[in-house]
This record gives C-alpha cells, structure tokens and sequence, in this order.
C-alpha cells in the first residue's frame, strides 16, 4: 500500500538522519556498543508504534532523544530487576559464598530452579551484558523468543523465590 | 547547565561530553542533550554505511517484535509542553495496560463503549473489547500495526469554537471563563487515519504556562484507538455535570480533566494550572 510505504520512507528517512547521534548518546550511558544499538533499535520500534504522534509532535530530534532516554532508563530498570532475581537464585543455593556469587560455577547449580540453559541465558544478560540480539544470534532463535524465554524465566524466578 | 546556556565545547574532552550526555540521562530538555550530541558526532563521525547496515537489522530483527523490548514501563513523550496524551492502536500497548486495572464505570453492555480505567501510572478510556485479562503469550511475531497509520497536515483556525465546528461536535464544549492572562496562541485540527484531532492552546504572552484542549473524535465505523493519559499517583478525582462524567488526572504537576463526549469522542483540558482552575473550567463550559 502506499500509505505504507511513505510511513516507511518516513521513518527510515528519520533514521537515517538521527541513527548515528542516537547511538553516541547511548554508548555514552551504557558503555556498549551492542547494547547501544539495542537501544537505539528499541527507540525507533516505539518511533514506529507510535509514528503519528513523532510526525506531529514538529521537533522529531527532540522526541527521539527523550524516548531514547525512556528506553536507557526502563534497560537499567530492567537490568536492576533481572539482576536481583539472579543474585536471589544463586544464592538459593547456600554453598554459594554471598560475596562471590557472580563467580559461583553456575552451571553446576539450580537443576531445580531453572534448566541449566534458562541459566546460561540468564547469564548472558545480566552478568554479561548481552544485548537481546546477540543472545538470541548465540541461540539461534528469534529475538522475541529470546524476550519470552526471559520473561519466562523471570516469572519461574518469581513463583520459585517470591517477590 | 540549562539548556539555553553555552557549554564550552573547545574546552571538553570527548569524554566529557559523554559525561555531560550522562548527567543529561534524568533531565526531561534534550535541547541540551541535542547540541551536546551534535559535538560529539564532529568528532566522531559516522561511518560509511553504519546507519544503513543498522536500518538492515531494525527491519529484519527488532521490527517483527510484537513490542518494543523495553516498553513495559515506558514513559512516551512528546514535548513536554504537549506530554500526557497518548493514542494507539497498537494491540500491544492495550495489552500492556490490561494488568492491575480497575474498571469503575459501568457502560452497559455494548462492545465499543469505553471505560475509565487506571493505575497509579496510567489512565484510558480504552475499549474493553482490546483489553483483554491476561496478555497472551505467542511465538508468533507481528509487526507493529500502527507503522500502517496515516497522518494528515494540521488545519489552523483562529478560534476554539471553529475548531471544534471543524470536527463537528455539539455539546458543553466551550468555556465562558479561563484563568487571567491566557490568550489563543494555536488552534489546530488533524484529520487522521480513524480519527481527527484537535490542539487548541492558550498561553500568557511571554510566559511559558499554556492550557491546552485537546477534543479527538473517531470516525464513524472506524474501530478507534486506546487513549492513553499518564498520570502520577495522586487520587483521581471523578466529577459529575448534567450526566457527564469529568476525570481530573495529575501528572507531576501537569493538571489535566478527560471525558467521554459520546461513545467516539474524547475530550481533555490540561495545563500547570490548579486542579480547582480547571474544574471552574468545566463548569463554565455550562454558562455558554
């Protein structure tokens, strides 16, 4: 449809123009590129959803960089919570030193809490800083299965732990 | 810094400035942030190709996502100046609201009428028919649906009144008395996909205060879209006028009033003023 294609133009005209500032300012605050990008790619996904509100808003510049800002600030958000579910995993287990517990040879615990798969992903994220893309390229599944599978480990933490 | 300041970009490092765009990450002005930015892109330009390889995997990776990655506490913006309402058609967004909300209208039995619902974060008017109890989980990816929306150019009027003729509605729409000093500076109306619009606001000459009112009408037969108001966590306070109900909405500051004309017709009034301002407001909406 035409419609659509200029809605596309639009955006990928936008892109185009901003793409490189966005992702200066990311890597700023997250201090990875992967990450960065990640960012940037989930700012325009809601540049994309929400695509007559960015044309009408008249400063598109503007309105990407606050939403910029929104998505680093709900990763950290994100992050924080992943981090804690993790931390409150590992030391489900009480071999594990509460002062070393990043270190602890996960792989060796939680046949009880999470396939030792879920683990790793979990690792991956939140110790590793993997941005979703390139989790989901190290398992070979799309990056929505790779969001699902973590939210379903979130939710398996949550009815195992609490909180 | 304030945004209208000069920062000495001889005398920074690059990082800096990365410090700065840091500092930058809880201020709501990216004025700042864009000059800042535009500094640091001097000094370290762009690759060739590096914004086209990363297009290449927006389209093919992230924009088959049902929804953006980390939206779930997403604050939208727009200019602050015209921040808090939101409209969608995007099923995802709906579902992200379907959880924790309270109905606490009754609209009887028909599919399309809208409830006022709410959390401590957000407020809507959304159809009942897109919110569904639970958000269901699916392997299948869809790509966003409102990358098919349409927009149109704005439509300027030199009044209220004809703004609100331009989108053809009747009603207690109009009011007899605003706050001291507020003048018309725009009034505004889109005709979009599905739905038109209007932005009329009024501000005190050489202040930065603004009321704005923004009256949106969906299209006849067209299935209408979620309205999405954020608010903060202080108590909605529910007011009724001759069989209409007025929901007064805070949101750090920014006081706002939403209605339901019709069952297509969404209506807004907000601004930094008074809760109490805008309730006089309404109520002149009566003397016309």
């Amino acid at each position: 449809m035409q419609t659509e294609e200029k809605q596309r133009e639009l955006l990928k005209k936008l892109y185009l123009e901003y793409y490189h500032r966005l992702f200066l300012y990311a890597r700023s605050v997250l201090q990875d590129p992967s990450l960065a990008e990640e960012a940037v790619q989930d700012a325009f996904c809601i540049a994309c959803v929400k695509q007559e509100q960015l044309t009408a808003c008249g400063n598109p510049a503007g309105w990407l960089v606050q939403t910029l800002k929104n998505v680093l600030r709900n990763m950290e958000r994100s992050h924080s919570s992943l981090y804690s579910f993790m931390r409150a995993a590992v030391l489900y287990d009480d071999t594990v030193l509460k002062e070393s517990w990043e270190d602890a040879n996960v792989d060796l615990l939680y046949g009880d809490l999470l396939p030792e798969e879920d683990f790793r992903l979990l690792k991956r994220i939140v110790l590793e800083r993997y941005s979703y893309l390139e989790a989901a390229e190290e398992l070979g599944i799309s990056l929505e299965a790779c969001r699902k599978r973590v939210q379903r480990i979130k939710q398996r933490l949550r009815e195992k732990l609490g909180g | 810094m304030k945004a209208n300041e000069t920062f000495d970009d001889a005398a920074m490092s690059d990082k800096d400035l990365e410090e700065l765009l840091r500092l930058e990450l809880d201020r709501e002005d990216p004025a700042l942030t864009l000059r800042v930015l535009e500094s640091l892109s001097r000094r370290q330009p762009e690759k060739s190709g590096e914004a086209e390889a990363a297009w290449q995997r927006f389209e093919t990776r992230y924009l088959p996502l049902e929804a953006p990655l980390y939206s779930g506490e997403a604050e939208y913006p727009v200019k602050k100046r015209k921040r808090i309402w939101l409209r969608t058609v995007s099923l995802a967004a709906a579902l992200a609201l379907a959880v924790g909300l309270l109905a606490v209208q009754a609209g009887g039995s028909d599919p399309v009428t809208r409830f006022a619902r709410w959390t401590t974060e957000r407020f809507t008017f959304g159809q009942t028919d897109l919110l569904p109890v639970e958000e269901k989980e699916s392997e299948t990816a869809n790509p966003p649906q409102n990358l098919l929306s349409e927009s149109s150019e704005p439509i300027s009027y030199d009044s209220l009144e004809d703004a609100v003729e331009e989108l053809g509605l009747e009603g207690h729409l109009i009011p007899a008395w605003l706050p001291e000093g507020y003048a018309l500076e725009s009034a505004e109306v889109r005709h979009m996909a599905g739905f038109s619009a209007m932005y009329v606001y009024y501000t005190i000459p050489g202040e930065e205060s603004f009321i704005r009112f923004r009256y949106c009408r969906d299209h006849p037969g067209s299935s209408g879209g979620v309205s999405i108001h954020e608010k903060d966590d202080t108590p909605v306070e529910v007011y009724e006028r001759d069989g209409t109900l007025y929901y007064f909405l805070s949101n750090e500051g920014f006081e706002s009033v939403t209605w339901m004309l019709d069952d297509i017709t969404e209506c807004s009034i907000g601004g930094e003023l008074p809760r109490e301002d805008l309730r006089k407001i309404v109520d002149s909406m009566y003397d016309m």
